[in-house]
C-alpha cells in the first residue's frame, strides 16, 4: 500500500558504507531486501575515520542476529499483534523536525527516564544511533545536523517503554516518512489512503516548524500546510475519532533565539492551535499542543525541553477499541449436545 | 558424576575478562585466602593458557589482548561446601566477537553455542565507559568558558561509535531473542577496574545508574522477569600494572611487593567486600 516514488535514474550502484558489497553484486549490508530503501544506498562512498585502530576481521558465515535498523510496515504489523503498543505518526514537511524528535527522544533516554517512562528495549538501535549521530560529539560537527529522511516507504523506530508504577512494557512505534510525501496529500488527498500508518495511528503528531513562524512570509504557508494536510486526512477518512492529535511546535531554541520574533511566533502558534481546535476537535478524541527543543542547535533551549510531556501524551492508553473478553454462553443442558462437557471438567 | 556448569564470559574489547581469569586461576591454585569455590584438580582445559596469564598477573604485567583467533574455552573442576564437584566451562571469547555482533549482526556458530549458556558473566570496564556526548552541550560549555568552538572534519556514522551502554543493551537483547535465547538466565555484571571507580564513593548499583543509565533502565524494566541480575565491583589487579615496552610503574612495584598476591583482589557486592573472585561464580550456581 505504500508508494515508492523514485524519479532518479541510477547510473551506477553505489553505497556510502565502505563495507557494503552491493556495488559488486552482493547484498545490502544493512539487511534491506529492497536496497533502495537503505539510507546509505545511492550515496557516494564515505571513508569513515576508524574510532579504533583494531581491525575487525570479516566474520565467518555464521549465525545471523536480528537487524537493528528501522522496521518495515510488515514488521510493525507483527509487533502490534504481539503486545501493547502506541503507533505514532509524525507528520510535517521536510526539515520540520520529525527525525530530530525521534532521535531526541532516544537520546534523552540515554540520560535516564523521560516523563516517568523507562527504557525497556529497542529493536531499532542502529537506526536510532544513525539518526542521533550528527547531533553527537562523535560526528565532529560544529553544529548539530539531521539527515534528511529518504523518500520511499514508511519506516518505524521502536522503543519499549515502561511507565512509572507499571510492570508491563508498551511499544512506541514512531513512523517516519519523508515530509514531501505528506505534503503531496494537499494536492491529492486520496494519496493519504496509501499511507497505512495514518489510519493505524493512536496519536497523529503534526509538526509546526518554529523557525518558519519567525518569518512573516513563511508563517502563513506553515498554517496553510497544517490545515490542508489535516483536512485531507479527515476528508479521506484516515483521521478518526479514536485518535489523539498532538500539535507540536518544534525548534523552540530557534524561536527563543530571535528576540524580536519570539513573542510573535508563539502568539501565531497559539492562534493556529485555536483555529485547529475549532476546525478539527470534533474529528479527534483530543487535541493538545506541545513546544519542544528535541535537538537544539543553540543554547536558547534545554536539550529535550518539552519532550517529557509529549512522550506522556504519546504513551497514554490508546483511545481505540480494545479487545475484551466475552462471557462464555451457557449451553442449553436440556439438549443432549449441551450435556457434553470437556473431559477435564467432567473428571474434576 | 560431574555436573557441568556453563558460564559464558561477555564483554567488549578491553573490559577485563582475561585479567579476571588470570586472577581467578591464581586464587584457586594459591589457596591464600578463603574462597567460596575450590579447585578439585589442577587438570584444566587450556591449563597452559591459564598458567601463562596467571604468571603475568603475579608479575603485575598487563595481559595481552585476547585476539579474535584466540577464542578459547577454559574448563575447571570446582566444588563448594554445598555443591559436589562440577565442571565449570568458561569460554574466554575475544571482545571483538561481541563488537562484531553489534556492528555486523552476526556471530560464528561456536560463539552462538557459547552464548546459550545459562550463566553469564558480563564485564564492563568501569573506567572506560564511552558516554554519549552532544554538540550543543559542548557549545554551551565553550560559550561559558569564553572559548571558541573547535572545528573538526565531520565523520560519517559507524556502529562502532555508539556509546558503551547502547552496545551492552543490544548484547543483552540479543541473548533474549532468537537465535540466541535460552530461557531463564543468571547474569553477574562485573564492573571491572573497580579500584578506579571506588573513589566516587558509590556502590556498584549507584555507579551503574550514574554512568550507564540506559543499561540500568533496561536491566530493571527490559529484561525478562525470569532472569536474575547481580552487580559486582571487581578489582582483579588491585591497581596499575606494567605494560610491555613502557616504563615500569611505581604502583605495579607496590603491588608486586604485597606478601599475599590474592589480597590484590577486591570484590564488592551487596554482601560486602572480599578477596573472593569466586563469589560471582558461586552466585551463578544458585
Amino acid at each position: 500500500m505504500t508508494t515508492m516514488e523514485d524519479d532518479h535514474e541510477e547510473t551506477a550502484v553505489q553505497c556510502a558504507n565502505p563495507e557494503c558489497k552491493i556495488a559488486t553484486g552482493g547484498r545490502c549490508l544493512e539487511g534491506f531486501s529492497d536496497a533502495t530503501a537503505c539510507p546509505q544506498y545511492g550515496k557516494a562512498l564515505v571513508v569513515v575515520a576508524s574510532a579504533d585502530s583494531t581491525h575487525i576481521k570479516a566474520p565467518p558465515t555464521g549465525v545471523r542476529l536480528s537487524h537493528a535498523e528501522s522496521l518495515s510496515l510488515s514488521e510493525v504489523t507483527r509487533m502490534v499483534r504481539h503486545g501493547p503498543s502506541s503507533v505514532i505518526s509524525l507528520v510535517g514537511p521536510h526539515d520540520s523536525g520529525k527525525t530530530s524528535l525521534i532521535a531526541g527522544m532516544y537520546d534523552l533516554l540515554q540520560r535516564g527516564t523521560v516523563g516517568g517512562y523507562a527504557f525497556a528495549g529497542s529493536s531499532t538501535m542502529h537506526a536510532f544511533e544513525r539518526a542521533c549521530h550528527d547531533s553527537r560529539r562523535a560526528s565532529q560537527r560544529d553544529v548539530a545536523h539531521m539527515e534528511r529522511t529518504e523518500r520511499g516507504q514508511i519506516l518505524f523506530f521502536h522503543l519499549d517503554l515502561v511507565g512509572a508504577g507499571c510492570a508491563e512494557k508498551r511499544a512506541a512505534l514512531l513512523g517516519n516518512r519523508a515530509g514531501e510525501e505528506y505534503m503531496f496529500v494537499q494536492n491529492e488527498p486520496d494519496l493519504a489512503k496509501d499511507y497505512p500508518e495514518l489510519k493505524r495511528s493512536d496519536v497523529l503528531t503534526i509538526l509546526v516548524d518554529g523557525a518558519k513562524l519567525l518569518d512573516a512570509g513563511e508563517r502563513h504557508q506553515v498554517r496553510a500546510q497544517v490545515r490542508l494536510t489535516l483536512r485531507a486526512f479527515v476528508e479521506v477518512g484516515v483521521a478518526h475519532a479514536s485518535q489523539r492529535l498532538a500539535v507540536v511546535l518544534t525548534k523552540l531554541d530557534a524561536v527563543r533565539k530571535s528576540e524580536a520574533g519570539t513573542a510573535g511566533a508563539l502568539h501565531y502558534f497559539e492562534t493556529l492551535l485555536g483555529n485547529l481546535r475549532t476546525e478539527f476537535a470534533g474529528h479527534f478524541a483530543d487535541v493538545q499542543a506541545f513546544s519542544v527543543a528535541a535537538s537544539p542547535k543553540t543554547i536558547d533551549a534545554e536539550r529535550g525541553e518539552g519532550m517529557a510531556e509529549l512522550l506522556t501524551y504519546w504513551m497514554a492508553e490508546p483511545c481505540r477499541n480494545a479487545p475484551s473478553s466475552v462471557e462464555p454462553m451457557k449451553a442449553y443442558v436440556e439438549r443432549a449436545f449441551g450435556r457434553l462437557l470437556p473431559k477435564a471438567t467432567r473428571d474434576s | 558424576m560431574e555436573t557441568p556448569l556453563d558460564v559464558v564470559v561477555l564483554g567488549l574489547p578491553g573490559s577485563g575478562k582475561t585479567t579476571f581469569l588470570a586472577a581467578l586461576w591464581h586464587l584457586l591454585t594459591a589457596n591464600e585466602v578463603d574462597t567460596r569455590l575450590s579447585l578439585v584438580t589442577l587438570k584444566a582445559g587450556e591449563s597452559a593458557h591459564l598458567n601463562e596469564i596467571a604468571s603475568l598477573w603475579r608479575k603485575a604485567r598487563v595481559q595481552e589482548r585476547t585476539l579474535h583467533a584466540g577464542d578459547r574455552t577454559v574448563t575447571m573442576s570446582l566444588c563448594s561446601a554445598s555443591a559436589p564437584e562440577f565442571q565449570l566451562s568458561f569460554p574466554d571469547l575475544a571482545g571483538e566477537s561481541f563488537q562484531q555482533m553489534w556492528e555486523v549482526r552476526e556471530c560464528s556458530p561456536e560463539v552462538a553455542a557459547s552464548l546459550r549458556s545459562k550463566g553469564v558473566l558480563l564485564f564492563i570496564h568501569a573506567d572506560k565507559i564511552k558516554a554519549p556526548g552532544w554538540i550543543v552541550d559542548d557549545a554551551e560549555a565553550s560559550e561559558a568558558a569564553g572559548l571558541p568552538v573547535e572545528h573538526g572534519n565531520p565523520v560519517a556514522w559507524n556502529a562502532r561509535l555508539a556509546p558503551t551502554q547502547v552496545k551492552l543493551v543490544d548484547l543483552l537483547q540479543s541473548l533474549e531473542s532468537p537465535p540466541l535465547n535460552a530461557g531463564p538466565r543468571r547474569v553477574a555484571i562485573i564492573l571491572s577496574a573497580w579500584d578506579k571507580a571506588a573513589g566516587a564513593g558509590m556502590t556498584p548499583d549507584e555507579y551503574l545508574t550514574a554512568y550507564l543509565p540506559l543499561l540500568r533502565q533496561y536491566l530493571t524494566h527490559g529484561l525478562s522477569g525470569t532472569w536474575a541480575v547481580k552487580l559486582f565491583g571487581v578489582s582483579a589487579q588491585g591497581g596499575v600494572y606494567d605494560e610491555a615496552g613502557k616504563p615500569a610503574q611505581d604502583e605495579a612495584q607496590r603491588i608486586r611487593e604485597m606478601d599475599v598476591p590474592s589480597k590484590r583482589i577486591s570484590v564488592v557486592s551487596t554482601e560486602g567486600q572480599s578477596h573472593d573472585l569466586t563469589e560471582p561464580l558461586q552466585w551463578l550456581l544458585i
